[in-house]
């Protein structure tokens, strides 16, 4: 589903990101990505949905080489990817529904079916009630969870999470959690990047540890020290 | 799917505009400036240039005619004139109108009517121009016609008048050029900084999977309202101004009155149409400088 073959990562400024990274994570894994911060989690999840590629190495997502996507078939490899950004990117001028909806707006669905969906992936990550605020009437959780429905609501084939819990307190995280365990155990793969040591230690999963860049431990059923 | 998309771009549009940004209305505002400058600017023109061209067209040239033309001979004359290119009207007068005008117009004056005597004067044709830029060629080309006897052109003043024509015409099209350069530029940037604000909104919408055409779609039409609105603002403007120049100013010179004319109807829907192309030109600039590939 998702593969990195030798991919080295050199930002304009020079910043190393990643160093001959290779890895593959199969349909239906739910990988965790752990490591100190500026070890470059977020470099290796924005190479999978093509925000930035790679300088050096393949990488390869549902069968096809990023770099040799056209405009449009990014657009198109985006819609089949759910994406919650480490710094959310909510539209400043569109309320929480607005901004959910949208991503399926873009894709065409008829208004009848957007509403449905919208109003279940509020409900799964409890912001019915905030339906109607402005990112800019939130907090920081509020912003996180609303950027987590929107990268569920067209149903993901492969769903990347930057620190999805990174601002949600335990109880929260946990739900959230669990809803994603639940997504996976349909078949959605996952690649979650985080900090939250209880949270991989409990789940279990595969773990990939980068340190300056580097893949330094690619384990199942691994842990976070 | 094509109807929601459409839809879709149209309401997204209308929300970008309605989201009462200040950066909005100003950008309309300023629009609508623009393009009551441009809009005076080329009335003023037009008005002059109709003014100088509507004196023109009061020049006759006076083709007198041979003495015992045959009538059959001097219709077919004054077809052939009438046939020519530039020739709005072409009258007959005979020796004897000619004569009795003559009189008319020396009447009480015993001394010259005695030393004409009898009629001298010839049958005639008077030739009025649509303008007086065929003043020349047509005189050129009358002369020699058979049945002409002389003709009496008023040849330095329709030089004068061409001339002057021709610079307020060279002018015109310089300064009006020059305007419209202007506004495209102020419009274009006024467009693409009221957007500036909202790059962020680009790469998300990018980041979700949005395709260029739904990216562009509204911004775009954005870009076009925004021209519209402020082509409407503008019009109604100028046509104000219109009104009261007209009213106060244009009527207490007599050389103005009769002779302006300007097609404002089409002025002003030039002047709308301006404005969307403008507005729309405006955000394909800020499109391609802010969409990432
Ligand atoms: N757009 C960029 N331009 C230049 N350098 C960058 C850019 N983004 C990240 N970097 C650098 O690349 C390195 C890896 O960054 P990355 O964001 O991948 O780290 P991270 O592991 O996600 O950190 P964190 O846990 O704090 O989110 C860092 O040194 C960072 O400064
Ligand atoms: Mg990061």
């Amino acid at each position: 589903m998702i593969e990195f073959r030798n991919v080295t990562k050199y930002y304009d400024n020079g910043v190393l990101a990643l160093d001959d990274v290779s890895f593959k994570i199969e349909k239906g894994e739910f990988v965790f990505i752990v490591g100190a911060t500026g070890m470059g989690k977020s470099t290796l999840l924005k190479l999978i949905y093509r925000e930035e590629l790679p300088t050096k190495g393949e990488v390869i997502v549902g069968g096809v080489n990023i770099a040799k996507l056209r405009p449009h078939q990014v657009a198109l490899l985006r819609r089949r990817l759910g994406v919650v950004f480490q710094d959310f990117k909510l539209l400043p001028n569109k309320t929480v529904y607005e901004n959910v909806a949208f991503a399926l707006e873009v894709m065409g669905y008829s208004n009848r079916e957007i509403r449905t969906r919208v109003g279940r992936v509020l409900d799964i990550v409890g912001l019915l009630h905030k339906s109607n605020c402005y990112p800019s009437e939130l907090s920081g959780g509020e912003q996180q969870r609303t950027s987590i429905a929107r990268a569920l609501v067209n149903n993901p084939v492969i769903l990347i999470a930057d620190e999805p819990t990174g601002n949600l307190d335990m109880a929260t995280s946990w739900e959230i959690m669990e809803y994603f365990r639940r997504i996976n155990a349909r078949g959605t793969t996952i690649v979650m990047a985080t900090h939250n040591k209880e949270i991989v230690n409990t789940m279990r999963k595969r773990v990939i540890s980068l340190y300056k860049g580097r893949i330094v431990k690619d384990e199942y059923n691994g842990s976070y020290e | 799917m094509r109807i929601y998309s459409i839809a879709f771009i149209l309401r997204e549009a209308w929300k970008g505009l309605t989201r009462a940004r200040i950066s909005t209305f100003a950008a309309i505002g300023i629009i609508a400036f623009m393009l009551v400058l441009l809009g005076l600017v080329f009335y003023t023109f037009s008005i002059v240039r109709s003014t100088f061209t509507g004196i023109g067209e009061q020049l006759e040239i006076i083709l007198y005619l041979k003495d015992n033309l045959r009538v059959e001979d001097r219709e077919i004359l004054k077809n052939r004139i009438s046939a020519m290119e530039g020739v709005k009207e072409v009258r007959y007068v005979s020796k004897d109108e000619a004569w009795k005008r003559f009189k008319e117009s020396f009447k009480g004056n015993k001394f010259v009517l005695e030393i004409m005597g009898k009629n001298p004067l010839p049958d005639s044709f008077e030739i009025k121009v649509e303008s007086p830029e065929y003043v020349e060629i047509l005189a050129n080309s009358i002369t020699s016609l058979p049945g002409v006897r002389d003709i009496d052109v008023p040849l330095e003043i329709a030089r004068r008048i061409n001339n002057l024509i021709g610079w307020i015409e060279f002018g015109g099209i310089v300064v009006v050029g020059v305007f419209i350069v202007v506004s495209l530029f102020v419009i274009s940037n006024v467009i693409r900084l009221s957007f500036v604000s909202r790059i962020k909104e680009l790469e998300i919408m990018q980041l979700v999977g949005a395709t260029v055409f739904f990216i562009k779609g509204p911004f775009i039409f954005e870009g076009i309202l925004c021209g519209f609105l402020g082509g409407i603002l503008g019009v109604i403007v100028f046509n104000i101004l219109v009104f009261i120049l007209k009213k106060y100013v244009l009527s207490t010179f007599p050389l103005f009155s009769g002779f302006t004319s300007c097609d404002v109807i089409n002025l002003s829907l030039s002047l709308i149409l301006f404005g969307m192309v403008v507005g729309g030109i405006g955000s394909v600039i800020f499109l391609e400088r802010h969409l990432k590939r």
